[in-house]
Order: C-alpha cells, then sequence, then structure tokens
C-alpha cells in the first residue's frame, strides 16, 4: 500500500468517491437540503454563512461586522475567486474529501511501517497478530462514510479544518517538523479546538528519538513553529480584511457559544435553559472539559500518538460547542487507523445501535418540533444526548482495547500464569 | 454464594453469557406475546381516559348562539340555489358561488389549478370568501370548507348552503377577533391542497401543476372546520374524522371542543368516522366496538392517507377537523336539521375565535376507541418500544453466538492446577462481508423499484402494474443471483475443506464446538492450531435484518405509530423465527411466507379483501403518493422491501 495510488483498487475506490460526489451534486436541492440542517452545518461551518461573508467582502463591506459570518478570513479569501460558479467550489469540496483519504492512506502505510519493526504479539495457538487493516481499506472507510459525504455534499466547512488534522498527522508521522507544525497551526486557525493536536503529533516526531534532551528540544522547537505559523496566518488574515474584528467573531464565538442554533452537541440547550448569572461560570467548565483531556491522555497513551489523535479528535467533536457529523467523519476517519485494537473492542454492535438510531430519529424529531409542531425541543435534544453517549462509549470502549492489547503485548496469554487467575482483572494484578 | 465466589470472575462470567445466551431468544418471544397483548388490551376501557378541553381560552360553547330562524331559512333558500348550480361545468359553478358570497359583501374570488400525475389529469375552479373580522389586525384567521364531492359521493349541497348562510349569519356579528375564510373546493383533495398551497405562497406554475396566485387574503390560519353534509335532508348524528396526511393528528382540542358542544348548546349525537353503534352495557361488545372504531383510526393513519379535507391542513400546521353528517334512516336519535348544524358552527367557530395562541395545549399523539376517550401516547407507545426490543435480542443473542465471547475460556496450566481465564478477544472473527453487501444490494434495489415506480419513460402501453412486474423482475433477478452465488461458493469450500480433511487424515475431535456452524472451513489447514470457523452467512444477514428492523420499526413509531406497528406486527414473527433449514422444502416455504407479506404479496392481499383489480390498487397508491405525499410507496421502496428481499435471501443460504 506504501505505493499509494498506483493500484487498480485505489484507483476504483478514488474513482467510485469521485463519481458518487459528482452524481450526488447533480441535485442542487440535495446539496441545499443537506447544507440546512444542522446535524450538518453549525453557525460555525455553515456554507451559506461562508457566501455571506464571501459576498460582503466583494462588496466591501467588513464581512464580520454583522454577526453572521464566522469563518476565518483566509477561508473568505480562499472563496473568493470561486465563489460564483457552484462548479469550481464542488470539486474543491471533493478534492479535499479525497485528499483526506488519500493522507489516511499514506498515515497507514508509515505506520505499517512502524509496525514491522515492533516486536510481535503472541496469539493463541502461538500464532502471531497479524496486521490491521489496509491502507486502502481505511481511506475506503473514510470516504464511503455517509457522516463524510453528508458533511461533503452539505457543503460544510469543518472539512478544511479535518483536513488540515489528516496531514498534520501525516506530515507527524513522516517526520516532517515545519509542515507537521504549519498544519496543525492551520487547524487551529480555522476551528481552534485542533490545538490540543500539537502534542500528539510532537509525539509522533519523536517516537524515534530515544534521547530525552533532544526530545524537549524537538518539542520546544516544534511550539516555536507552531506559534510562528498561527502568527502567521493571523497577520495575513489582518492583511485580508484590515482589521482585527475577525478574533471575536470567530474564536469568540466558539469559546462563548452565542450562537445557540440547535445542533447535536451538549452546549446549545444548556445555555438556552440557564441564567445568565450561571453562564460565565458554565461556559468556563464546558470549555475547559474539551481541553483538560489533551494533556492526561496524551501521557498515558504517549507510546500510540495516533491513536491519542483520534481520542482528541472524537473528544472534541463530542464536546465542543457546535459539533457536526462532519466531527464525527473525522475521528471515525482516524479509528481504522489503530485497526489492530478491534477486536478487543466488546461494544461495537451497541455503539453501531447508537450511532444509527440517532442518526435518523435526529431529523425526525426535528421534523416534530419545527415542521409538525407536536414535539418540542427536548425530543431533538434528546437525541443529541444519544448521539454524546454513542461518542462517548465508542471512546471508553476503544481506550479499553487498546490498553488490553498494550498489555497483551506485555504479558501473552500464555506466560500470564498466576496472575490470569483473576480474569479480566489481570490488568489491576500487575500493577 | 458459596459456589459463585469459589469460581473465578471469568467463570462467573461465562455461567452469565451462556444464561443470557440461552434465554434471550425464549425472552423475546415473550416480549413479542407481552406486546401483542398490550396491543389488544389498548382499546379496553380501563386503558383510555375520558376526555377533556385543556386550553382555557376555548370556553366551548359559552358564548350566545345568534343563528336564528331567519338564517336558518337563509340557508334553505342557499340550499335550493346550491342545487340548481351544482350540475354545471366547474368554472361557471365556481362563479355562480363567487358571485353569492359578494352578494353577502365578502369579498370572493374563483381559483384555477391543474394537477397532471403519471395516469391522471385533473382540472378544477375554487371558489373562496373571507370575511374580515371588523376588530382585527388581520394577522390570524380561521377556515371553514367544504368541497363540491361529499365522501359519499354525492354533491355537497347542505355544507356549501351552510358555508353561505353563516357568511351571512358572521357579517352582523361584531365579536370576531379572527378573519374567516370561506373555501368551496373542487375535485376530491387535490382541490383544497391546490387552495392551501397557493395561500402559503407555494404555488407552481409547471405544465404538469399550475395553481392561480390567490387574489384575497387573509392572515396565519389557525384552525379550520371542513364540512361534509350530503345532499339536502336531515341528518341522524354527527361523525368527526381527524386523521391526516401521514397519519398526522390535530390537537384534541378541536374534537373535545365540538364534543362539548355537542352536548350542550347544539344537542347531536356525535360519533368517530361513519359508525353508529348502539350503546350496551356488555362488556364483550364495548370492547369489539372500541377496537374496531381503533383499527378504522389506525389503517388510515398507516396508509397515511387523510379521512377528509380536513388531512390537508394538518401539513401546513393548521389543525382540522371534518364534521360529517350522517343520515341513517331508521336510527332511534333525532333528527335534526340545518338550524342545529347552523348553531354548532357558530358556537364552534366563536369557541376557536378565542384562542389567544395556535392549539398547544391538549395532546397531539392519541388513539381514539370513541369520540369521548382516548389513549395517550404513553400507554401505546411500550408496546411498540418492547417490540423493537425483542427484536434487538433477538440480534443480540445471534451476536454472541457468532463469537466465542464470553462462553469460550481458556485454561492455564499452572503446576498441577488448571486456572480458567477470560478470553481477550474473541477468536471466532465474525465476517460481515456476505451480509453487508447483500443489505447494500438490497437496498439499491429496493430504491430502484421506487425509481421504477414513480418514473414515467413514455414508453408504449406503460401501465403502473407493467412497472410493478419489471420492479418484481429486479427483485427476484437480485434473490436468485445471490442465493446461487452464495451456494456455489459453499459448495467450493466444501470440497476444498474435504481434501484438506482427507490429507490431515485425523479425526478432529477439537472441532469447532458450541454453536451451530459446523467445522467445514477453508482455513483449517493445520489441526494442531485451528481456527474457530467464523459464524455462517445466514447468521450474520439474520442479525443485520434483526437489528435494522428494530430501528426501522422503533424511528417509524415516533412519525407514525400506526404504520410502526402494522410493519412490527406483520414481520416480527417471519424474521425472528425463519432461518434456514437441513430440508429444503421448509426453506421454501418461509421463503413464500415471506413473499406473501412482500409489497407485490399484500397488494395482493388487500385487492382481494376490497375485491378490487390489483392494478386499481397500486394505481391508488401511486395516486396517494403523486397528489398527496404520503409516505406509504416510500416506505415500502426504501424500507420495507429491502428487508423483506433480504429476509428471503437468508432463508434460502446454506445452513453452513
Amino acid at each position: 500500500m506504501a505505493k499509494g495510488l498506483s493500484s487498480n483498487n485505489a484507483v476504483a475506490v478514488f474513482g467510485t468517491a469521485v463519481a458518487l460526489r459528482l452524481a450526488l451534486f447533480q441535485f442542487p436541492a440535495l446539496a441545499s437540503l443537506l447544507g440546512e440542517r444542522v446535524e450538518i452545518s453549525t453557525p460555525v461551518t455553515s456554507f451559506k454563512r461562508l457566501s455571506e461573508g464571501v459576498f460582503l467582502f466583494t462588496n466591501g463591506v467588513p464581512p464580520y461586522d454583522g454577526g453572521v459570518v464566522h469563518q476565518a478570513p483566509l477561508l473568505l479569501g480562499l472563496f473568493y475567486p470561486i465563489i460564483s460558479s457552484p462548479l469550481l467550489v464542488n470539486l474543491l469540496y471533493i478534492l479535499i474529501d479525497l485528499a483526506i483519504g488519500y493522507m489516511l492512506l499514506q498515515i497507514t502505510a508509515i505506520k505499517d511501517k512502524d509496525y514491522a519493526k515492533e516486536k510481535k504479539i503472541t496469539q493463541y495457538g502461538g500464532k502471531e497478530e497479524e496486521p490491521g487493516m489496509s491502507g486502502l481499506s481505511v481511506a475506503t472507510l473514510y470516504l464511503f462514510n455517509p457522516y463524510t459525504i453528508a458533511s461533503c455534499i452539505g457543503r460544510s466547512t469543518i472539512l478544511y479544518s479535518n483536513a488540515a488534522v489528516a496531514a498534520a498527522i501525516w506530515m507527524g508521522m513522516k517526520g516532517n517538523k515545519s509542515l507537521a507544525m504549519f498544519n496543525v497551526a492551520v487547524a487551529t486557525y480555522l476551528s481552534l479546538y485542533p490545538s490540543m493536536l500539537i502534542i500528539p503529533v510532537i509525539l509522533m516526531l519523536t517516537r524515534k528519538i530515544d534521547d530525552n534532551d533532544l526530545t524537549k528540544k524537538v518539542a520546544i522547537r516544534c511550539t516555536g513553529l507552531f506559534a510562528g505559523s498561527l502568527v502567521a496566518l493571523f497577520a495575513l488574515s489582518f492583511v485580508l480584511v484590515n482589521s482585527w474584528d475577525f478574533f471575536g467573531s470567530v474564536y469568540g464565538t466558539i469559546l462563548t457559544v452565542s450562537d445557540l442554533t440547535p445542533n447535536l452537541g451538549l452546549c446549545w440547550y444548556f445555555f438556552i435553559e440557564m441564567f445568565d448569572q450561571f453562564r460565565p461560570f458554565f461556559l468556563v467548565v464546558f470549555q475547559i472539559h474539551v481541553f483538560i483531556f489533551a494533556v492526561p491522555v496524551s501521557i498515558k497513551l504517549r507510546k500510540y500518538p495516533l491513536f491519542v489523535s483520534f481520542l482528541l479528535c472524537a473528544i472534541m467533536g463530542t464536546f465542543k460547542g457546535y459539533p457536526s457529523v462532519g466531527d464525527a467523519s473525522l475521528y471515525l476517519g482516524l479509528l481504522p487507523l489503530s485497526s489492530e485494537i478491534f477486536k478487543y473492542m466488546r461494544y461495537s454492535f451497541l455503539v453501531t445501535n447508537l450511532f444509527m438510531y440517532s442518526t435518523l430519529l435526529a431529523p425526525i424529531f426535528w421534523y416534530l418540533w419545527v415542521y409538525v409542531g407536536s414535539g418540542n425541543a427536548n425530543f431533538f435534544y434528546a437525541i443529541g444526548l444519544v448521539y454524546g453517549i454513542g461518542e462517548i462509549i465508542l471512546m471508553i470502549d476503544s481506550t479499553f482495547a487498546l490498553l488490553r492489547r498494550d498489555f497483551e503485548s506485555q504479558s501473552p496469554p500464555e506466560t500470564t500464569g498466576q496472575d490470569a487467575a483473576l480474569g479480566w482483572d489481570r490488568e489491576v494484578v500487575q500493577k | 454464594m458459596g459456589f459463585l465466589s469459589r469460581l473465578s470472575k471469568a467463570q462467573r462470567q461465562q455461567i452469565f453469557g451462556r444464561f443470557v445466551l440461552s434465554w434471550m431468544p425464549t425472552l423475546s418471544y415473550i416480549m413479542v406475546a407481552v406486546s401483542f397483548f398490550w396491543l389488544l388490551a389498548l382499546p379496553h376501557q380501563d386503558y383510555s381516559k375520558r376526555t377533556y378541553v385543556s386550553e382555557n381560552a376555548l370556553l366551548p360553547g359559552s358564548a350566545n348562539v345568534q343563528f336564528n330562524w331567519d338564517d336558518n331559512l337563509a340557508a334553505e333558500a342557499y340550499r335550493d340555489t346550491v342545487q340548481r348550480i351544482a350540475s354545471l361545468p366547474s368554472i361557471e359553478r365556481a362563479q355562480a358561488l363567487e358571485l353569492q358570497f359578494a352578494a353577502i359583501g365578502l369579498k370572493s374570488a374563483t381559483q384555477n389549478y391543474t394537477l397532471s400525475t403519471s395516469t391522471e389529469s385533473f382540472h378544477g375552479v375554487n371558489t373562496y370568501a373571507v370575511f374580515y373580522a371588523p376588530r382585527s389586525d388581520g394577522t390570524e384567521a380561521l377556515v371553514l370548507s367544504a368541497s363540491w364531492l361529499s365522501r359519499d359521493k354525492t354533491t355537497n349541497t347542505n355544507a356549501i348552503a351552510m358555508l353561505l348562510a353563516l357568511g351571512k349569519t358572521f357579517k352582523r356579528g361584531s365579536h370576531f377577533s379572527k378573519d374567516i375564510i370561506f373555501v368551496v373546493s373542487d375535485g376530491e383533495a387535490e382541490g383544497l391542497q391546490a387552495w392551501l398551497k397557493a395561500y402559503h405562497g407555494n404555488e407552481e406554475h409547471t405544465y404538469e401543476r399550475y395553481e392561480e396566485p390567490l387574489r384575497v387574503r387573509s392572515g396565519a390560519i389557525q384552525a379550520a372546520l371542513n364540512l361534509d353534509f350530503a345532499g339536502t335532508g336531515d341528518y341522524n348524528a354527527l361523525g368527526i374524522f381527524f386523521e391526516g396526511v401521514n397519519g398526522q393528528l390535530p390537537n384534541l382540542d378541536m374534537i373535545n371542543t365540538i364534543n362539548l358542544i355537542s352536548m350542550g348548546i347544539a344537542p347531536v349525537e356525535l360519533t368517530l368516522h361513519d359508525e353508529l353503534v348502539p350503546y350496551t352495557d356488555n362488556m364483550t361488545k364495548n370492547y369489539l366496538n372500541s377496537l374496531r372504531k381503533m383499527l378504522y383510526q389506525m389503517k388510515y393513519q398507516a396508509v397515511g392517507t387523510p379521512t377528509g379535507n380536513h388531512g390537508l391542513y394538518l401539513k401546513y400546521k393548521i389543525d382540522a377537523i371534518t364534521l360529517y353528517g350522517i343520515d341513517r334512516p331508521g336510527w332511534h336519535s333525532h333528527r335534526f336539521n340545518l338550524f342545529r348544524v347552523g348553531a354548532l358552527l357558530e358556537s364552534a367557530v366563536r369557541s376557536l375565535n378565542n384562542l389567544l395562541e395556535h392549539l398547544h395545549q391538549s395532546f397531539f399523539f392519541y388513539l381514539l376507541s370513541d369520540v369521548r376517550r382516548y389513549t395517550s401516547i404513553g400507554l401505546y407507545m411500550p408496546p411498540v418500544i418492547i417490540l423493537g426490543v425483542s427484536f434487538i435480542f433477538q440480534a443480540l443473542s445471534l451476536w454472541g453466538l457468532s463469537s466465542d465471547l464470553p462462553l469460550e475460556l481458556e485454561s492455564i496450566v499452572e503446576g498441577d492446577t488448571t486456572i480458567p481465564v477470560a478470553l481477550p478477544y474473541s477468536r471466532r472473527s465474525r465476517n460481515f462481508k456476505v451480509a453487508s453487501s447483500t443489505m447494500g444490494m438490497a437496498m439499491v434495489t429496493g430504491a430502484a423499484t421506487f425509481f421504477l415506480l414513480t418514473t414515467e419513460f413514455g414508453l408504449v402501453g406503460e401501465s403502473p402494474m407493467l412497472k410493478l412486474v419489471a420492479s418484481v423482475g429486479v427483485c427476484s433477478m437480485l434473490v436468485l443471483s445471490a442465493v446461487s452465488a452464495a451456494h456455489v461458493r459453499t459448495r467450493i469450500i466444501k470440497s476444498a475443506s474435504t481434501v484438506q480433511k482427507a490429507r490431515a487424515s485425523h479425526n478432529d475431535t477439537k472441532g469447532s464446538s458450541s454453536s451451530s456452524s459446523s467445522n467445514q472451513s477453508d482455513n483449517t489447514y493445520n489441526v494442531a492450531d485451528q481456527e474457530l470457523t467464523p459464524a455462517a452467512d445466514w447468521i450474520m444477514l439474520k442479525t443485520l435484518i434483526l437489528a435494522l428492523s428494530a430501528l426501522i420499526v422503533t424511528t417509524l413509531s415516533a412519525l407514525n405509530f400506526s404504520l410502526a406497528v402494522s410493519i412490527g406486527v406483520l414481520i416480527v414473527l417471519p424474521y425472528m423465527a425463519f432461518r434456514p433449514s437441513r430440508w429444503t422444502v421448509v426453506s421454501i416455504i418461509e421463503a413464500l411466507i415471506l413473499l406473501a407479506i412482500s409489497p407485490p404479496g399484500l397488494m395482493m392481499v388487500a385487492s382481494w379483501w376490497y375485491a378490487k383489480d390489483p392494478s386499481e390498487v397500486l394505481s391508488w397508491v401511486l395516486k396517494e403518493y403523486e397528489i398527496l405525499g404520503t409516505w406509504l410507496l416510500p416506505t415500502a421502496c426504501f424500507v420495507y422491501w429491502p428487508l423483506n428481499l433480504a429476509a428471503v435471501i437468508m432463508v434460502l443460504l446454506p445452513v453452513s
């Protein structure tokens, strides 16, 4: 698979992905329907708002004055030349989606190389563990994930942030410090939360270095590169829109959750119901909650930076203020990168069902609430909670699976002897 | 406890796993039985409560009625007029009616519409008039409507005469805070639909669909009453129809209002639908009557067809019901004439006029077993959920069978003791390739049948029946290819493994033990580190079918309870009980039963039941989809048929 796109299968997969997306873009009604679904486009990723911003920008009106546009200035700059042609816009979306698929394929190739050097885990019957999914399967799972397709056809701008995250992980695995840090900075610039990923990406960059001092040096240099890139991006934005207003409009909206349009997340309903004097406190609690996991998770799972990046993306996609299925498509795309843990997972049936039920029930309850009027906001929020539970169980289960496999790698089943007496609790006993 | 504590945790888990896996199928059948009994118990008196008016602003029947004998005479005069113009062509009678409304002093107009479906084309003219309330700002309105055609297929003479007479009465009053719109629609449902579309600014101007924009308008419609008083005579009772498009229901307070008025200011006998049942003390008879009423409601909800024109308002978030005059000579109750109807309608309109906001207090989800008794969602939802859970349990037990967790334990020999340990993962991998690809193909086939049925190809002799035959052809191709491919594959694997076995020439006593799948496998190359065979394809496919059925039944129940119940009750036993058998005959019988509950099979049953030609049933379904946008056809093609196809394939798959 390291050869990448050369094989026939890869051509078939990527070709089908392009054809499917092109075919779906042929129905403009579908694109606008998906683009208006609250599950797909949120206030900070809506294409409609982006078009509005570009329109204002084109006509010389400061785009961030009206409180409508919450997307980063450089995104406006990117769309400024092509917004008049729907075909070009659609092609850009398809291209970025394919690029993410390709990057996942490349990441798997690098991971496989790493894996080949590791000590093999002995399994039952004295067999060696088989390697995980091929890169092409990983890319296929991403490209044909219904969430990915819906997000792409709905033209949610989360796609660009996702692409930056994928690129950062790819470059991190490849060992290219400056590009990796630049991409983390781009992702941060676009949607703020991916700033957490600087830790797993640094872990990737330093994974082959044994020397502690050198690791520290690399980490410091990387942080510098990250900060430098971010400052450069901000400066470029300032040059583009000629004001610093975008800070409040883009990052202020993300951090203060000021737009309470319903979405699949856990925040909107909470902040609608809350008395104003409690708002700042809970805002801080909610936002800290997103970021607080970054350090402990990275310390505990430092041997598995790819998995850490999956976990952090899942945490972002669950707890951030404006989550959408686009976030789910990213972390569900990153999960198969650790496919060797799949057989240790115990709740796959439950998680799959939770995702399916919430995917079907969210639009149904929205319909009952908004169109028929026989339901109310509680219906939709309840489904948001179910979706959240699904995400959380997925995170817990995959983390458990990873740790279990890690344990197996240290003490293969045949050799554990006395400690094995307690079955599932072997792990606890060992400590 | 003493015994349990001597076991290791893994062993306890194993015992629990065995217990669950062996009892889960039984449990799921018990749950199906519970659900069925619960559903049957719903019409029983003890499960329903008396209705009550929940919205205090309505104050039903508290206003004095002004409809007097003079208005009654006027109504009778209008009745003659309506009778005279009824036989004129659409456009002329619409204009004549427009003049009548104008003569009262209301702003009136007509609206042309054209609607072509794939089989026929409708054209008609609606008449409508607006009474502008003297004290209002024109932001809210109520609608009184009647169509030219009654549900008896006769002229709706009395209803239209009543609209004119009420217009005259209202014109005198100064109490109204909402404008009142009178609509006389042409055709069956399509006339009122055209008017509603145009009123809400959704008019289309294509060749197939044309709705003339409205010239006279008022505010947002709060509620509507649709009148259906056929003929020119008197009536025995008043029937209420309330089921809307796709099973939507109006707020229960609409019915409660009429109910209170009919008991007080304008005494008439009230009933649900057009059935009159004599009062009885007999428990069984009461139960059967309630059951029949509930089934009537559920039938219409499941099919998605409205029982009258009121159903179209519900699509626009307007609560509406149809009042139907039942003329049953020989029935014991007092007959009533237009005078009583006028008083009832005026009182109802005055009551709705009191509304301060859109009706929201009372229930939107209910089943009625009588006009005064309702069953709320809290009571009727559990059986569907139980049904869904029984699907899931069955799926879970198969899911458990397809792995060896937590049933199998690993033994570790430590000195002279053997320690049982739980496996960290299942040694049997689940092979979902065949199952998921079959399911995917079935979904695509379902979408293809929908496309086939609803597209006009412009071929000679094209008819709905022909399209259905083509769809069935596509489906049978899928079934045949999937089944034959699976059989060929198994043959090849079997022959390969026998060769393999002969070569090994060992008695593999260990084999693959517990579950139903036998020991034929393509990767038993080495007996020493033999891997357990993955579960047979049909097990995985059945797991998928059951999980998806649970998903469909439970999610659909939020949208359309009756449709979900019908689907659930129909599929639960076959989908749960059927599995491929070693005797081909049994498998084929199962497949035939599944074919009988496939959409074409059900269509045949329906046509036999109603003694109609199958093609008529099919064109009716298509027409309902094209005109009203009911979900029956999409649900059947996109959801129900794919599951059915997958089930047919499943029972025909090789056993191992």
